[in-house]
């Protein structure tokens, strides 16, 4: 199992640093198909650890030559203790076998921008957790102050059973993640769980300062996040979705979503860490912006309605693609059509690395099975580089340097306490100051989940 | 240049302020409702065309869309919407089974109402029962299908199943292709909102 662990990661990261590697790898980020192939419901998946790792062993076992699963994001009890409205879910409002859905609103009114910009944390607290959080619905009510106590248990009974999957995956079954941690695009905050997409444009036009004022504060606040929640050995990239980019223009990309965007993924790459990121929607206006960034640092997948064969031109020099395969190709194709593109692929995209095959961004959920095996079959006919090279892990464990900001952020250090107990303590100060700290970063970190 | 180009302009380049400020001043000044109606979908058509140019993006039909919004705000919508509606271009939409996604049905609607159409927008998560009783209260000449999830193929293929009959069936949205369309059964299909109200103008012209 070590050996086949140490195969499968070594080829993912070869691919996504552009080196050369024995074939092409099987790695989807978001493998859909993976969540359901042994009978599970959506419901399952989001509410039942155990039996969606279980549901994970038996897909690999049918499919091994796939090179990484996902451990998943959501977990429905959490949201279900701040009573999230942000999210509708399968089996809570929704049928068991339904994907989860996302209730965009305005959050956050067109005349806040000035008090988010100048505290965050005041906004979150007195405007924005009381829209979207169920729960808080009476500020310094028991069942509010009851709530964040359970979401915040819930939190490190997440984080723990996540941290306790990826292990089970890699020992017992040799399998590395596709990613871990996860940031969203400053803009992409605004736009999804705060403003809302039409909200976001019309202040692009109606008061365009404030965005670009708004998006550039919220750098700092999506690179701690995103390294809090990262992977500790820098194994695996952390992941970005990216939702808005692709309704605007390039002048508007290059304004308001790229230069806030580029900064986190900056520092991000400067701590150590690979991006992946979803290039979601058309983004052949805007890709050529990864050209700015290191090579072989940011996975780019590219979605159904982007040009992977374009994309290859333009960045595949530069940065490692993941896709090729439509949605429609996986559930309503046959075999041999898979295989077609698979060979098409193979003899374009593939040509000199970097690239890894996938959907537009998911394996979607109603993939027929003998068309995921077909495509695992073109792969190992077409997408053979040279089987004599046996992929290895790179060394990317390191500490991690942040000179942007103090990480990780908190909102009353042990340095404000310990004023607060008088300037000094008796006993020794760190036996003290690690726990507080370690534990303000984690409520800290819980504040801006509600982000994504 | 006189208010009524003005407008059309104002429209075209997005310039909501300028827009909203000439409908004001000419409704006070007496301009017809109706002109200034027709003046606002003469912008809207323009923008279409800036957007098939890759001059303007979904960014931009979005503003048009709410522009347009604020100038049938003005204009006493209730009246112009009858007036301007085009006995033959009745489009009937929806987002389909299961699906919640809207944004893209509603850059068709306001693009569709720009070019002269008369919209019934039945919402989103329209199941196959509401399409078609829909469709005997509204007489459309075109249905549109609207989905976004690759989960709303077979929602698309139960709600034509049902409505099938004379009327001809677009089916709309950025996982749509020609497969999907082969699949569900459907007349049409397109992935591009412009595209979709183009499809719409050579329908009614026929």
């Amino acid at each position: 199992m070590e050996q086949r662990y140490a195969e499968r990661l070594g080829r993912y990261q070869a691919a996504i640093a552009l080196g050369p590697t024995d074939r092409v790898p099987v790695a989807p980020g978001s493998n859909y198909f993976a969540e359901v192939y042994s009978g599970n419901t959506n419901q399952e998946t989001l509410y039942d650890p155990e039996k969606w790792l279980e549901a994970e062993l038996e897909f690999i076992r049918a499919f091994p030559e796939t090179d990484v699963l996902r451990d998943n994001r959501l977990w429905g009890p959490q949201l279900d203790a701040i009573g999230l409205r942000t999210y509708r879910l399968p089996g809570r409002d929704l049928p068991p076998r339904d994907q989860f859905q996302f209730v965009e609103r305005e959050y956050m009114m067109a005349d806040e921008y000035d008090l988010l910009i100048a505290d965050p944390l005041e906004f979150m607290f007195e405007r924005w957790f009381p829209r979207i959080l169920g729960e808080y619905g009476e500020p310094g009510s028991r069942r509010t102050h009851m709530a964040f106590l359970k979401s915040g248990i819930a939190q490190g009974t997440y984080a723990q059973i996540m941290r306790s999957r990826s292990i089970r995956l890699q020992e017992e079954a040799g399998m590395p993640q596709p990613m871990t941690g996860a940031f969203v695009a400053p803009f992409d905050v605004l736009a999804d769980t705060m403003r809302g997409l039409i909200g976001v444009i019309m202040d692009c036009f109606r008061q365009p300062d404030k965005v670009v004022a708004a998006c550039d504060r919220l750098v700092e606040e999506m690179a701690n996040f995103a390294l809090r929640t990262a992977d500790p050995l820098k194994r695996y990239p952390i992941f970005v979705p990216t939702h808005k980019a692709c309704f605007l223009s390039p002048d508007q990309f290059d304004r308001f979503y790229w230069p806030s965007f580029k900064k986190v993924l900056e520092i991000l790459i400067g701590a150590g860490y690979k991006v992946r990121a979803y290039l979601e929607g058309d983004w052949s206006a805007h890709w050529h912006h990864m050209l700015e960034l290191p090579k072989g640092s940011v996975l780019c997948d590219i979605d159904n309605q982007g040009d992977i064969f374009r994309a290859k031109r333009d960045i595949g020099h530069h940065q490692c693609l993941a896709g090729g395969i439509q949605d429609s190709q996986f559930i309503l194709g046959a075999p041999e059509q898979i295989r077609e593109q698979v060979k098409k692929l193979c003899e374009t995209v593939a040509v000199g690395g970097g690239f890894i095959i996938s959907g537009g961004c998911n394996i979607p959920y109603t993939t027929k099975p003998e068309n995921y095996r077909a495509l695992i079959d073109a792969v190992l006919e077409f997408g053979v580089y040279d089987e004599s090279v046996k992929p290895r892990p790179r060394q990317t464990a390191g500490p991690t340097v942040v000179d942007a900001f103090d990480f990780p952020k908190m909102m009353t250090p042990w340095e404000t306490k310990k004023q607060e107990l008088g300037g000094a303590v008796p006993g020794d100060e760190s036996l003290i100051q690690r726990p507080w700290d370690d534990l303000e970063a984690m409520a800290y970190a819980w504040l801006w989940q509600w982000t994504m | 240049m006189d208010r009524l180009h003005e407008l059309v302009d104002a429209v075209a380049e997005l310039d909501e302020q300028r827009a909203l400020h000439i409908v004001e001043r000419a409704l006070a000044a007496g301009e017809s409702p109706l002109e200034l109606t027709r003046a606002g979908e003469h912008g809207m058509r323009r923008v279409g065309e800036r957007y098939e140019q890759g001059v303007y993006f979904l960014s931009g039909l979005i503003m048009a869309g709410e522009i347009f919004k604020g100038i049938m705000a003005f204009v006493r919508p209730g009246l112009e919407m009858e007036l301007a509606g085009d006995a033959s271009g009745r489009v009937l939409l929806g987002t389909v089974a299961g699906d919640i996604h809207d944004i893209g049905k509603n850059i068709v609607t306001m693009a569709l109402r720009g070019f002269g159409f008369t919209v019934e927008d039945l919402g989103v998560d329209v199941s196959p029962e509401r399409f078609v009783e829909a469709a005997r209260s509204f007489h459309p000449d075109i249905i549109g299908l609207s989905g976004l999830t690759s989960t709303s193929y077979e929602s698309m293929r139960l709600a034509i199943e049902a409505l099938r009959g004379d009327i001809p069936i677009i089916v709309g949205g950025v996982a749509v292709n020609e497969q999907v369309a082969e699949f569900t059964g459907a007349d049409y299909w397109t992935n591009d909102a412009m595209e979709g109200v183009r499809i719409c103008e050579r329908l009614r012209a026929d």
